[in-house]
């Protein structure tokens, strides 16, 4: 009977508040949260965000939802408000998204397989889950709960969370730095959620001026401020620049480096006004339908994304150029791509002017091991 | 020498409740590389000090590494300090019980010791095995301790020779491969069945057990296990994948190790060969994947050529050669 009111609560939380948005995208509690909510041994999860589960610790459990009651997030209560704004919000969510995932295993030896699973090692004094000192979990908060130290390392194939309480015990948690791990939504959730994002943004483009950058090629008209590429030597983090020293701008003799100003958020703000891109997105859900954005509320939110940015030239089609942009994501290792097909005029236009675009989201970086494997 | 090194290492950590004080003793000897005699003492006296304290310290499961007060004279405070941090990432011990090596004199008169071998408890089993460098000062105190780490990055080659335009195709396989990938995870059998070619080929090997006794003695001095392959059409993959998805409440695969290679003569086919991580509600195991994938309409590319074999069969990792790939199949 209790079940049966776990299933009836999680039912009612998961499913029957779903936001129908528009261009085929309905956004609903995410599978991962939902299979959580279900296993949850608690039989009325109130309104408010946060409840006990004695069941299954004495931790605070919460969840959150969105305006319109779509639970998206559920966690143990392990970090400090302050922390919590301080630090990565992803990755303080997952770790306490994992917490909850294992406290719903109840055994150690099933905790360490879940760990395993995902490729995340916690380890408490020098030794993983389920070694040594470290019998159980609980054993980990003891350092949570009175910390004099914490630091989140980023930037590589893994990140490293670590603790240090006030008697000196240490607390590591190594995770995969993958998008897909870290979120708790899949890829066609997370897409769904981009693209409701990205017709609804608000931010605006802004001209960068203040580069960290070295030149690193002169020609006779321009100089090429840059020093970076992705993978490849020809996508690269270049800013073109006159020879007195200001961005480059003359899309008759030279559009290909003007809209890759633009890209690199180099090129003034009035470049950019009047350009709306007609985005093709390429995503798991077939029925998200072509749209309109202008390029400066596009670039306005990309540029708050924490991506580094690299461009790059996939030759002429016609009378058209073609650039690429490739967004990656250093910390959750993935990469968004933006190709756009434009002519000269396209980017001095008199009124409003439309370029094609195509758009590819949320490629994951992280299992890469091999791109050109030649035989 | 993997093998010897799991082995002892299991014995020491088994043996964690009875321990035999004497299977945690380290003995190290310095083979060459040092003249001042007194030095060489003290350096074979510190480094076999550390490695059995810190086999003591995983036998008895310790948090900290402890030394008796006359024995911390081993290490400066750097040395100390650098033990400390590198045992808060993961505990470790050596797995051997007698070590002889060479010393290196560096120029400032330190030395330095290379090749200790060691076992992180807190590495994943592919990377737990390292070697430690220590390093000495002139009164042969450990003032500083490395571990030899094989950093493991994939994106540091930078390719020079290839196109824009190429590179944005091949991201576009790791996104096609990243969709297939949270089909399974969705259970998503309408998406399945789409990408997959009508007439695609999929092959399954299946890792089966030989019965020695029906065999005569050639095939029985040969190994215990082989792979069967068994060929299906997409008809009976997609049933079975119902099937199994209906049985399984909860799917999560992973895909790792992902390689990308064109057809020589045909732009539009590609090869993926990836490691596949299956963990289900009911099973779970480790595979190669390989899929052929058909580019020619790019908005709906089409998957040609499905095979999956087992990571290892006979207790070995299966042969890279043996992992199918694009040049096995033609088109």
């Amino acid at each position: 009977m209790r079940k049966l009111k776990y299933i009836f609560t999680t039912i009612i939380l998961t499913f029957t508040v779903a936001v129908y948005a528009q261009n085929g995208i309905e956004i609903k509690t995410p599978e991962r949260i939902a299979r959580m909510l279900e296993s949850m041994p608690v039989s009325n999860i109130p309104k408010a965000g946060q409840f006990q589960c004695s069941d299954l610790s004495s931790t605070l459990m919460f969840y959150t939802e969105t305006e319109a009651g779509v639970t998206i997030q559920l966690g143990a209560r392990l970090f400090s408000t302050g922390l919590r704004k301080e630090y990565d919000p992803v990755i303080i969510s997952f770790i306490e998204r994992l917490w909850v995932e294992l406290l719903l295993r109840k055994t150690t030896t099933s905790q360490s397989s879940l760990l395993k699973e995902y490729s995340v090692r916690i380890v408490l004094g020098g030794y993983p889950l389920g070694s040594g000192s470290f019998k159980q979990l609980n054993q980990a908060l003891e350092v949570i709960n009175s910390l004099a130290s914490f630091s989140i390392t980023t930037g590589g194939n893994e990140i490293d969370v670590f603790m240090r309480d006030q008697a000196g015990t240490t607390l590591h948690i190594y995770i995969p730095a993958s998008r897909d791990l870290l979120f708790q939504y899949d890829k066609k959730e997370h897409e769904e959620h981009l693209m409701k994002e990205l017709y609804e943004t608000k931010f605006s483009y802004k001209q960068i001026t203040e580069l960290n950058a070295t030149i690193t090629a002169t020609y006779d008209d321009y100089m090429v401020a840059g020093g970076d590429c992705y993978m490849i030597d020809s996508l690269r983090n270049d800013v073109f620049f006159k020879k007195n020293g200001s961005v480059l701008w003359d899309p008759k003799r030279f559009p290909e480096e003007s809209m890759r100003n633009i890209l690199m958020s180099a090129a003034p703000e009035k470049c950019v006004s009047n350009i709306i891109l007609d985005i093709t997105p390429h995503t798991y859900n077939r029925d998200i339908r072509k749209f309109k954005i202008p390029l400066e509320r596009f670039m306005g939110y990309v540029q708050q994304q924490g991506f580094k940015f690299y461009t790059g030239s996939l030759g002429k089609n016609g009378e058209h150029n073609q650039c690429l942009m490739a967004m990656y994501h250093p910390v959750y290792n993935y990469l968004h791509i933006l190709s756009v097909s434009f002519s000269p005029e396209q980017l001095e236009p008199t009124g409003e002017s439309i370029i094609k675009a195509d758009l590819s989201t949320f490629i994951p970086q992280h299992n890469i091991k091999n791109l050109f494997q030649e035989k | 020498m993997r093998i010897q090194h799991f082995l002892l290492t299991a014995i020491l950590t088994l043996s964690a409740v009875t321990a035999n004080a004497q299977l945690d003793v380290v003995r190290f000897s310095v083979q060459d590389g040092i003249s001042d005699a007194s030095l060489k003492t003290e350096i074979e006296k510190s480094t076999s000090t550390l490695l059995s304290v810190l086999n003591s310290t995983v036998i008895t499961g310790r948090a900290k590494v402890k030394l008796e007060k006359e024995e911390e004279s081993i290490f400066t405070k750097d040395g100390r300090k650098c033990l400390d941090e590198i045992w808060a990432s993961s505990a470790m011990m050596c797995p051997v019980s007698q070590i002889t090596e060479k010393c290196i004199s560096m120029q400032n008169g330190t030395v330095q010791v290379r090749n200790i071998p060691i076992t992180m408890l807190a590495a994943d089993p592919d990377n737990c095995e390292q070697e430690l460098v220590i390093c000495y000062n002139q009164q042969g105190q450990i003032d500083n301790i490395l571990v030899a780490l094989e950093e493991h990055r994939y994106l540091d080659v930078i390719n020079a020779q290839i196109s824009v335009k190429d590179f944005h195709r091949r991201q576009a396989i790791i996104d096609f491969v990243e969709n297939f990938r949270t089909a399974y995870n969705r259970k998503d059998i309408d998406y399945i069945n789409n990408v997959f070619s009508d007439n695609a080929l999929i092959i399954t090997g299946k890792v089966v057990k030989i019965d020695k006794k029906k065999q005569d003695l050639t095939a029985q001095s040969l190994n215990d296990e082989q792979i069967q392959y068994q060929k299906s059409t997409k008809e009976e993959y997609i049933t079975n994948l119902k099937k199994c998805f209906k049985n399984n409440s909860y799917i999560n695969l992973i895909f790792d190790d992902i390689e990308v290679m064109r057809h020589p003569k045909r732009d539009d086919i590609f090869g993926v060969t990836l490691k596949q991580h299956w963990n289900s509600s009911n099973y779970s195991d480790v595979g190669y994947l390989f899929l052929m994938i058909n580019f020619e309409d790019e908005l709906n590319p089409s998957i040609q050529v499905r095979t999956w074999q087992p990571e290892k069969y006979n207790g070995k990792p299966l042969p890279r050669d043996e992992v199918f790939s694009l040049d096995m199949f033609s088109i």
